[in-house]
């Protein structure tokens, strides 16, 4: 072997397979043997789908078509003259063709020896670099993946965080309104239970008036007059005290007997009942004082709220013969109050969603939709218990699940 | 080539002459002479030029004055102001026949500056020229136009009418071949996986029979460069001019690491010879006068035999006149293989004055 081919050789070899990258090695190998076999210019023409397009170029910037010189595909090795002064070698190799541009004295014979010798190891650096470069875009599809992914999750998470925010504001506004609607049926509750009496009071009044300008007024019945008129009024002004009660202590923690907010509950709303000719039955009620630490407003909203919830359903149902019983019992470490109701139920398609904020069965005028999911939302959230409905044989059963975690000192 | 081409021994006497404002000149100056860009702008004439330790006039070498040469009417000029950020257009390129490239002989940036020439013109087109430099100064602005002096730039004069090319350097084989297993750029640091300088010291001092030091190392490296082995035996020249503290050779020019090489000698009637054959090849094809870029290192190692070298020239073929310059570091490109600088070498660009 002579010392030139030898030392092309050699040049060629070493050139072959220092990068993986495709272009950067193919770059070094043609430019080692272009400059090395003295080629005017050396290029490598990639398979794309229907075509090979130039992947690289070394020296004369010359670009052919590879469609329109006829390649014969059997072929390994191809030579043919070109621009009259020149010659083109073009080798099949991995995933395309090398051509090479020579002068027409040039010993081809030697060169495609010389090519021939490191062809299965260039052959193998190619596809080696064409594999990587496939890992390669699999990895970058992968990880443009990933960021879109994590670019939507930032998005998703500030849509989140802006609904949050606007759910909280939401719900802060509902509570206000339940409050004052709450406050608007109570004083409804007060104005039904001062009617009677301020009737009484105004009859009692009016009766000595009259009697004592016809002069038919004697001392005893004066006394009966002035009695039910202070005994009325006594009434009246306990009314008063219970609701300055809810009003003033609404916001205060403290332990507080469950069977008494029960009562209270009756007290407030005891006319308005009697009004829609609801009869309230007790039924089992523990006799050991059951004490719970609680905001005392917070179980008086619900228990009302409750109880209004059937009187409601009443009305729209029309029902004759309405009653609401309630029961209240320890369950180990849990007090359990039940409302039950023989309005008829909640139908099963719109049970679970009953407690959901807005949903409601009540005409538009009547009903907000949100006095039970802020019944719900007081007893899971604030006093960390439970508020379940089920439909019993006469009509809707609440259950009110409490934690017992003190004991009145 | 050129219209016409004359020598000045000065800018006093140069600025004499009548000259013709609607040409574009070349002036290739020699390291001795002091420019003079305020006399040289009385002239009015659009100039390019370029700084050279000597230039050759009507067969004889000059160590001080200026060569005028006058561009034929269709030729054009581009000048790269650095060689590093030029953009190259094809087209710009287009019509050449040859190209004369004059570069930073003593640029890093040269080799990619004229590959990206060599990839931009014509097939056809042929490439010569050399680096501009200066031995004695430490000057590295040494190509310039109107707008004055840059340093790492290039001249691009696009000609019209082919010139016939021919490359010779005569260098024989002394030692080798020998792989350059460890380079960087112009620096070889190993030769056979062993110390670069050590290796050579070795093959040149059994040659030469003297002790290789620090000292004398220019003073006997110059006859004994590296010969790149390429494609058909043929040699690339590289030259060893010096060496540092870690015996790693410092070359004129750049070698690749694995490139093989035989270490060569040199023999002043070879060389001679060379350049003879390599005019006879240019007569042959009817040139009569010749433009040389001559490696001045070669030329350091012929000394007083210039003249003996152009004596040959003109006796064994028709070339009547010889121009030219002593370059570091050379261009000579015939577009049937690719373009390198050489080194200790010399490019002879043919002409036909007679037609």
């Amino acid at each position: 072997m002579s010392l030139s081919k030898l030392s092309i050789s050699y040049r060629c070899h070493n050139s072959i397979g220092n990068s993986l990258n495709l272009r950067k090695m193919t770059n070094e190998f043609l430019k080692t043997f272009v400059t090395q076999t003295d080629a005017v210019h050396g290029s490598y023409y990639i398979k794309e789908e229907k075509s090979f397009e130039q992947f690289i170029n070394i020296g004369k910037n010359i670009c052919l078509v590879l469609s329109e010189l006829n390649i014969d595909e059997n072929k390994e090795v191809i030579e043919e003259s070109f621009n009259s002064k020149f010659k083109l070698l073009i080798f099949k190799v991995e995933n395309g063709y090398m051509l090479f541009i020579y002068s027409k004295d040039a010993n081809t014979n030697l060169i495609k020896k010389i090519f021939e010798s490191f062809k299965n190891k260039l052959n193998i650096s190619i596809n080696s670099c064409l594999n990587v470069e496939k890992l390669k875009k699999t990895n970058e599809v992968l990880f443009e993946q990933k960021q879109q992914l994590e670019k939507m999750t930032a998005y998703l998470k500030d849509e989140i965080d802006a609904a949050i925010k606007i759910n909280m504001q939401k719900e802060k506004r509902l509570f206000e309104q339940s409050k004052m609607l709450q406050m608007g049926e109570l004083i409804s509750n007060i104005a039904h239970q001062w009617r009677q009496p301020l009737s009484v009071i105004t009859t009692a009044a009016s009766g000595m008036k009259i009697k004592k300008d016809l002069e038919l007024l004697d001392d005893e019945e004066f006394r009966r007059y002035i009695k039910s008129i202070l005994d009325n009024s006594k009434y009246l002004s306990n009314t008063l005290d219970e609701f300055s009660e809810y009003i003033k202590e609404g916001q205060k923690q403290k332990d507080v007997i469950i069977q008494d907010r029960l009562k209270l509950a009756l007290s407030l709303i005891e006319s308005s009942f009697l009004i829609e000719k609801i009869e309230v039955i007790e039924g089992y009620v523990e006799e050991e004082a059951i004490i719970i630490k609680l905001i005392i407003g917070d179980l008086l909203r619900v228990l009302i709220s409750l109880f209004n919830n059937s009187k409601d359903a009443f009305i729209i149902k029309e029902i004759e013969k309405r009653w609401v019983k309630y029961e209240i019992f320890k369950q180990k470490d849990k007090a359990i109050i039940t409302f039950e109701d023989n309005a008829g139920g909640i139908p099963e398609s719109i049970i679970d969603k009953i407690f959901n904020p807005y949903f409601t069965t009540k005409h538009q005028y009547k009903g907000t939709g949100i006095g039970l999911y802020s019944s719900y939302d007081v007893v899971v959230n604030k006093l960390g218990g439970n508020l379940s409905v089920e439909n019993s044989e006469f009509g809707a059963k609440f259950t009110i699940e409490l934690p017992i975690i003190s004991t009145l000192e | 080539m050129y219209k016409s081409i004359n020598y000045y021994k000065n800018f006093s006497d140069l600025l004499k002459n009548q000259i013709n404002t609607e040409s574009i000149y070349i002036l290739f100056i020699t390291e001795t002479i002091e420019f003079n860009r305020e006399e040289l702008s009385k002239l009015d004439i659009k100039y390019y030029g370029a700084i050279f330790p000597k230039i050759i006039y009507n067969n004889q070498a000059y160590s001080k004055g200026i060569l005028l040469i006058e561009l034929n009417k269709n030729d054009r000029v581009i000048f790269y102001e650095d060689m590093d950020e030029s953009s190259f257009c094809e087209s710009e390129f287009e019509t050449a026949k040859s190209i004369i490239t004059i570069f930073d002989g003593l640029s890093s940036l040269a080799t990619k500056f004229i590959e990206n020439i060599f990839e931009n013109i014509k097939l056809h087109t042929n490439i010569l020229g050399g680096g501009s430099g200066c031995m004695q100064k430490n000057k590295r602005d040494t190509i310039f136009s109107n707008r004055g002096f840059f340093q790492n730039s290039a001249l691009v004069v696009l000609l019209e009418r082919k010139v016939e090319i021919s490359v010779c350097h005569g260098w024989e084989y002394l030692e080798g071949p020998f792989i350059a297993t460890k380079t960087g750029n112009n620096l070889i640091e190993e030769i056979d996986f062993d110390n670069a300088f050590e290796n050579y010291k070795t093959i040149v001092e059994a040659d030469c029979k003297e002790k290789l030091t620090k000292e004398n190392f220019s003073e006997i490296s110059i006859r004994y460069p590296l010969g790149i082995i390429k494609f058909n035996g043929e040699s690339l020249i590289r030259d060893p001019f010096s060496f540092d503290e870690e015996g790693r050779l410092i070359l004129a020019g750049d070698i690749n690491c694995n490139a093989i090489f035989n270490i060569l000698k040199g023999d002043k009637k070879a060389l001679i010879e060379d350049i003879s054959k390599a005019s006879e090849k240019i007569s042959a094809n009817g040139c009569d006068e010749i433009f040389m870029f001559e490696c001045v290192s070669r030329q350091q190692f012929l000394q007083e035999s210039f003249d003996e070298e152009v004596e040959q020239i003109l006796s064994n073929s028709n070339i009547k006149n010889i121009h030219g310059v002593f370059s570091i570091g050379e261009l000579g490109n015939d577009a049937n293989r690719y373009v390198y600088i050489l080194n200790k070498s010399c490019v002879i660009g043919g002409m036909y004055v007679t037609e």
